[in-house]
């Protein structure tokens, strides 16, 4: 398995999702804080974002993730998804953590630059998925990271100071899916086109059909798993389960646009 | 500026996101975003570019059909010593001894995988930083606190696992485009955006571009990459452990390094158009044809008990093109068999795919994609309840629509004038490449002329057919070889090969598949054989042998008895007529092989081995798969059930 880095943004967009975070109650602001901002120079954003975990990357609490249904406390933990047409099956990552965390990122707005590039042949060859629009010279949102960057004046010389590892603190990232495996919804046994159901637990409450069970998010019937994964810094023989996020640096601009 | 289309396209294929992140924690971490948003503000550095006024004009010619990503100068390092781990579990019946044992047979073994340090950098020869190249490149471990250099560039700079910014990874002229999009079907040319919309049901007849009254239209959320990038380094090294915590344990580390790019590959998520009606090949549950509702077209795809099965779920398809070269290594400049501590790799040792051209494509818009799914009882979609999962491209549906697109039927006409009659019907994937060689008469001496009347041989394949057939090449396959090539008047030197204009010397580490090892060994092998015994003139009946040895003349009927690793010997597998019976066998003999100084290969005669010398490579040649196609594939995972 390799970290692609051209689907980083659709990781990004899928962790950010709307829908994952509850709406939140506004704070009030504190006007000395804001006296010295002179606006217009750009703006700066961090996040920090955590399912189950706490800041060092440990589980939270078992008392956190409750008993319910037939699952302990701590055991609830977990992330389930269901695929449309496989309705009552749930790819469920059970004992789920995670931490997405950005430092710094500073949010600016730029021109892009008034020329074609060679990957477009100057001009002659151009992507056909921006359907004829033309980039050059048109606005667009710039993301830096980390402390280097050409259009921050970087060079070789500057590059010397940043080779200490210390800097890889622009973007955290941690995941722990302890087990990864398909749970069934249980009740009545139904196999039809609409969805199935697994027999063996009795009355529960009504489900998507009217019939009583247990959603498959909610059990653990299976003990094993079809797939174990982990993003962690730091292992050593005697610590075996770590918790630090990895570490990870990011050099140089991104900029997006519309079209 | 996001396309509204962008998060309801997924709607339909997600049905249910349940987590159980507590509300407060949320709460909690929000609350910090808030709050630090409001302290960088007052904390701002100076040196920021100020925010500029949005410009109407400019935005004018904006029609919201998606997002682009533009990275300049990017680099991506994590921490050598940040992994992404797939973590093993004792098994229920696991070994315990080792060696010729009873205990050490028809057990399992716990194994764990680390992936450490992934990062995307330049590459070890970018332009513009050769002169600097050796101050960007470092490796895995530190020195004193800073990341330690990296001296050796090793072969075409992948000795050193890490580089330097990538000056264009995606520039902003040929960006990355995420957007959704209405695959409406307009223009059924393969390079046509819309290219004919054909799904599973193969009911395209509707279609506008077939003359219909247009319809099934599929909207999609893709991920496209660059039609053209930099080059650029992505490397990491590994940790393979098995048994942990039991007997017979052991860890390997390793080192991946590619260096090129995956521009033109599209990443696909669409509603799967796999309906409970739409005929299927004979499968786990669909009943013969014969049984009740069947054409002959197909069978609509129910079980034995009369359970239609309707997989319109997420699909998924994905058209990989990766290219460049690739590395594999082990070997250690010093050993630390020490679990998660970083390593310097040696510079030069490895196994090396060089100018590798690859094209694999998974799944096609819109009547093939892979899908997740749990597997299924031998003849029912009830569900096998133990727990694990597949990915699956399901077996391509037996509708006229659907295999004349996958097969790429060409649109010629049988019984029209020539050269059109003989365009009709299926490209070989032969015949596909043939296509693919320059048709005028200043092409190079060893490549048949192709030209009008005289075509016979070279049916031009439809033009999708490069979309859903895949290659695999290793290396520049210098110079056409084989079928339909003529063969080359003399054979090439060493140095012809390593300089891109010639075969690759046994030594070459410039080009195809090679090993460099460290110490000194013997190698033999014979080279592959070109075969192909359809009918037609000679050089598509004959069996050839080629290799790149100066006393071995091309045409030779007995040369093989002279060459055994550096020999040309062709035979002809059989005549003209269209049936062929003739029977060939190549039989080189056991000392066949000439070691010769003139060969670059040593002082002693008659030897049957190559004597590779230390730290050296070991060519083994240029490779070639044509015509891939993925009619059906499933993988199944294996462990939950323990």
């Amino acid at each position: 398995m390799t970290l692609r880095p051209d689907i980083l943004p659709v990781i990004l967009a899928l962790l950010l999702a709307p829908g994952l975070l509850p709406a939140l109650p506004l704070q009030s602001l504190a006007d000395e804080e804001l006296g010295s901002v002179a606006a217009r120079d750009g703006i700066a954003v961090s996040l920090d974002f955590r399912i189950n975990a706490q800041a060092d990357g440990s589980a939270v609490p078992a008392s956190e993730c409750p008993a319910v249904a037939g699952l302990a406390a701590g055991a609830s933990c977990r992330l389930a998804v269901n695929f449309a047409a496989h309705t009552g099956m749930w790819a469920v990552m059970k004992s789920y953590r995670g931490i997405f965390r950005l430092a710094n990122v500073h949010l600016d707005a730029t021109n892009l630059p008034n020329l074609w590039t060679v990957h477009t042949g100057n001009g002659a060859n151009q992507n056909p998925y921006l359907a004829g629009y033309d980039p050059r010279n048109k606005p667009a949102i710039q993301l830096t990271s980390g402390p280097w960057g050409a259009a921050r004046g970087g060079t070789l010389a500057n590059y010397h100071l940043f080779l200490n590892q210390n800097l890889y603190n622009d973007f955290a990232m941690a995941m722990n899916i302890e087990r990864l495996s398909a749970e069934f919804d249980c009740g009545a046994a139904i196999n039809t086109a609409a969805g199935i159901h697994v027999a063996g637990c009795g009355a529960a409450t009504p489900g998507w059909d009217g019939v009583d069970r247990v959603p498959g998010y909610l059990r653990d019937a299976i003990p094993g798993a079809a797939i174990s994964l982990r993003m962690a810094n730091g292992i050593s023989a005697g610590n075996l389960a770590p918790a630090a996020p990895m570490q990870l640096r990011l050099d140089g601009r991104l900029q997006i646009f519309g079209y | 500026m996001v396309p509204s289309g962008l998060l309801t396209a997924m709607a339909p294929a997600i049905s249910r996101i349940g987590t159980f992140c507590q509300a407060d924690r949320c709460r909690r971490c929000v609350g910090q975003v808030v709050r630090r948003c409001l302290l960088f503000l007052a904390l701002l550095p100076a040196a920021a570019t100020a925010m500029l006024e949005i410009d109407e004009v400019g935005l004018a010619e904006v029609t919201g059909e998606g997002l682009t990503f533009t990275w300049t100068d990017f680099r991506m390092l994590a921490n050598p010593t940040s992994y992404i781990e797939q973590l093993g579990s004792p098994a229920s019946n696991t070994c315990t001894a080792t060696g010729q044992n009873a205990n050490n047979y028809n057990c399992w073994r716990r194994g764990d995988m680390r992936w450490y340090g992934v990062n995307v950098s330049a590459t070890g020869t970018a332009v513009g930083q050769a002169a600097n190249a050796g101050a960007w490149n470092t490796s895995w471990t530190t020195t004193a606190g800073n990341m330690t250099q990296c001296t050796d560039a090793g072969i075409n700079g992948l000795g050193c696992p890490r580089g330097g910014p990538i000056a264009m990874f995606a520039p902003h002229d040929n960006p990355y485009v995420l957007r959704a999009f209405d695959y409406a079907g307009d223009g059924s040319a393969s390079t046509a955006i819309g290219n004919g919309v054909v799904t599973y049901q193969g009911n395209n007849a509707a279609a506008a571009w077939n003359g219909g009254a247009g319809g099934s239209a599929q909207t999609v959320l893709e991920w496209l990459a660059p039609t053209s990038q930099d080059y650029y380094r992505l490397s990491f090294w590994g940790e393979i452990e098995v048994g942990r915590g039991g007997t017979g344990s052991g860890m390997l580390k390793s080192q991946t390094l590619i260096q090129g790019n995956a521009a033109r590959s599209v990443l696909r998520f669409f509603k799967f158009t796999q309906t409970s009606t739409s005929p299927g090949l004979v499968n786990a549950f669909n009943p013969l044809p014969g049984a009740a509702g069947c054409t002959v077209t197909g069978c609509p795809n129910v079980d034995a008990g009369g359970t239609a099965y309707d997989n319109r779920t997420l699909g998924i398809q994905y058209e990989s093109y990766l290219r460049g070269d690739f590395r594999f290594s082990v070997a250690q400049t010093e050993a630390v068999p020490v679990l998660g501590t970083p390593v310097v790799f040696n510079s030069l040792e490895g196994m090396y795919f060089r100018n590798a051209d690859v094209y694999v494509p998974l799944g096609q818009p819109f009547y093939q994609a892979l899908t997740i799914n749990v597997p299924r009882s031998t003849g029912s979609i009830a569900p096998v309840t133990d727990g694990n999962i597949t990915l699956e491209i399901p077996v391509l549906p037996n509708r006229t629509a659907v295999f004349t697109r996958f097969y790429s039927l060409n649109s010629g006409s049988l019984g029209a004038a020539a050269p059109s009659a003989w365009d009709y019907g299926y490209a070989t994937s032969r015949a596909a490449f043939l296509a693919l060689l320059p048709p005028t008469a200043s092409a190079p001496a060893y490549m048949p002329a192709k030209t009008g009347a005289t075509v016979t041989n070279y049916p031009v394949p439809d033009a999708n057919w490069f979309r859903t057939h895949g290659y695999a090449r290793w290396g520049d396959w210098f110079t056409c070889q084989g079928v339909g090539c003529r063969l080359p008047l003399a054979a090439n030197s060493g140095a012809q090969a390593d300089a891109g204009v010639g075969r690759n010397a046994w030594n070459s580490n410039g080009d195809g598949v090679f090993f460099h090892g460290l110490t000194a060994y013997n190698a033999y092998a014979y080279r592959t054989v070109t075969m192909d015994v359809r009918p037609g003139s000679n050089q598509y009946t004959s069996v050839s042998y080629y290799a790149n040895y100066v006393a071995c003349t091309p045409g030779n009927a007995t040369a093989y008895a002279a060459c055994g690793y550096g020999g040309a010997y062709r035979a002809n597998g059989g005549g003209t007529t269209a049936k062929n019976t003739s029977t060939v066998s190549i039989q080189p003999a056991e000392n066949a092989f000439l070691n010769t100084a003139a060969a670059g290969m040593g002082a002693n005669a008659n030897r049957a081995v190559i004597a590779v010398p230390a730290n050296s490579a070991l060519n083994l040649g240029d490779a070639r798969l044509e015509g891939l196609q993925i009619n059906f594939m499933r993988f199944t995972s294996f462990g939950a059930q323990f």
